[in-house]
């Protein structure tokens, strides 16, 4: 199992640290032809505007919208597998979803505590700057995290999307052989 | 519920990686960089070259100023106070600013000590010139450093110097015993004994240090010996900072930038060089580019055409050692 990590921007290096402790195969992504070869790819914490700007200049952001390659979006990667945030930005648009950025607010407001993690029961949840999701637009589209009434985690068939950090925590592999279980071998 | 631990302040700085954090001095040039690609803005009042133009007293920046570049972008934002004004820290905190910069930009505050930012819940970037001030600021708590390169020049010689002179010392590190490293972390923290050093002799005593009475906010020599071994421990471990390095202070081209990542920086600063050059947007942009590729000459050569003219820069020989920036604070 190669799993990829869109290396544009953001903590490349704790996912592919965070991959390999969970058994699997890490690749980083910098460029339209890394994307050869991989079986599912990570788009990693960062700040949105800036990788959706660079993957739509260097071809990433066609080329990855038209391959059938699972994707996991952690934070930045959430808000780029929506369909909106409110704000003029290039968006991968391939979940049926709508978000919020910087959602419980700035740097200060940034916290970590358990949250609900389905089939998984509590995961540490590693929030910074998280976006939440704001609408969901279709059936396909299934909660697997909350925090509270905020939703924090969705599935939506080879597609998976998160508030938080699962690569800055330490039972954050579990979430990893999730995505590979649901997302990557179904 | 855990807010302001030491984990999200460094994970805050992993999520800036590989990016580009740009000066900016209003709203219409958060704007500019936000457009560009930029990771995050420093809000401040004057860049450095016009800082060092001005002379004076360089302090915070209105906190008025501050919260309307807050309010104008979605990208985080940062502020610098001066070297060990811990009040000033607090009112940067207390707005909410993303990161602060202790920064020697800015007019040194405290002449013995950096802000203990263990303390506090907004994470800090410190300058360092060389593996000691870098280790130094980490067990101080900074989640972040960058080289102190010499700011406000365009001349990124400085910058360079200073991540030559920590990937030396890291390499070097790697090599020694732990006996060795202890030795290191002993000469590292005797300049946390100067204030005490320094009243001892005015009062006619030898200028020692008893390991253990408190120097530096209640710790003693003791202590910030075996505080820093275990952050030097940790550079030897991983064969770098424990913490994300950024590159800044002469930035001025997408060539400079490329050349830091190349040097193993985690991503780049740029002051002054933007919004002193010609065309600042498509400067920016191209910093940008050339950060994320700085591995591919030919696309660093493309980025690069046709810019207009980069901001003046300053011969650093031209610079006495009194106006030299990097200087403060070690």
């Amino acid at each position: 199992m190669i799993i990829g990590i869109l290396a544009i921007q953001g903590d490349v290096e704790e996912h592919e640290e965070a991959i390999k402790k969970a058994g699997y195969t890490a690749k980083k992504v910098k460029r339209v032809e890394d994307l050869e070869g991989i079986d599912a790819l990570i788009i990693p914490g960062g700040e949105s505007t800036a990788i959706g700007k660079l993957m739509k200049k260097y071809g990433l952001l066609e080329k990855i919208k038209n391959s059938d390659l699972p994707i996991l979006g952690t934070c930045a990667g959430m808000v780029l597998l929506s369909k909106g945030t409110g704000l003029n930005q290039i968006l991968l648009e391939l979940m049926d979803i709508t978000v919020k950025r910087n959602a419980y607010g700035r740097q200060v407001d940034s916290f970590e505590k358990e949250i609900e993690f389905k089939d998984l029961g509590k995961v540490y949840g590693v929030f910074i700057r998280a976006p939440v999701v704001d609408k969901i637009l279709s059936d396909d589209v299934e909660v697997i995290a909350k925090d509270g009434d905020k939703i924090v985690g969705v599935k939506q068939g080879k597609y998976m999307a998160l508030s938080f950090h699962p690569e800055l925590s330490e039972d954050g592999y579990k979430v990893y052989k999730y995505f590979v279980e649901n997302c990557v071998k179904k | 519920m855990k807010k302001g631990t030491d984990l999200l302040k460094k994970g805050f700085a992993k999520m800036v990686k590989h990016g580009v954090v740009m000066d900016v001095t209003n709203v219409e040039q958060a704007q500019i960089a936000e457009e560009a690609g930029a990771v995050a803005v420093m809000a401040l009042e004057r860049v450095p070259a016009d800082i060092r133009a001005a002379g004076g007293v360089a302090r915070m920046s209105d906190p008025a100023l501050i919260e309307e570049i807050m309010d104008a972008v979605s990208i985080p934002v940062m502020a610098k106070c001066r070297i060990g004004h811990i009040k000033e820290a607090e009112v940067l905190e207390a707005i909410g600013v993303d990161m602060i910069d202790e920064s020697e930009v800015l007019t040194q505050a405290d002449p013995f000590f950096h802000i203990y930012k263990k303390k506090f819940k907004v994470p800090f970037v410190c300058g360092a010139r060389n593996l000691g001030e870098a280790v130094r600021r980490i067990w101080e708590g900074a989640a972040m450093i960058r080289t102190k390169g010499e700011a406000g020049t365009g001349n990124i010689v400085e910058a360079v110097r200073h991540m030559r002179l920590m990937n030396e010392a890291i390499a070097q590190l790697q090599r020694m015993s732990e006996e060795e490293v202890y030795g290191v972390a002993k000469f590292y923290a005797n300049r946390y004994a100067e204030l005490a050093k320094t009243v001892r002799e005015g009062m006619g005593l030898p200028a020692t240090v008893l390991e253990n009475e408190p120097i530096y906010e209640g710790f003693t020599l003791a202590e910030i010996i075996d505080g820093l071994y275990k952050v030097l421990l940790d550079v030897k471990k991983l064969g770098r900072l424990p913490v994300v390095n950024f590159a800044a202070g002469g930035v001025a081209t997408p060539a400079d930038a490329a050349l830091m990542m190349q040097l193993g920086s985690d991503g780049v600063f740029v002051g002054s060089g933007i919004f002193k050059s010609e065309n600042p947007l498509e400067r920016a942009r191209a910093i940008v580019e050339a950060t994320y590729n700085y591995d591919k000459p030919e696309v660093v050569a493309e980025v690069s055409k046709n810019l207009g003219e980069a901001m003046r820069g300053i011969d650093i020989t031209q610079i006495s050692e009194a106006e030299k920036m990097q200087y403060r604070g070690d």
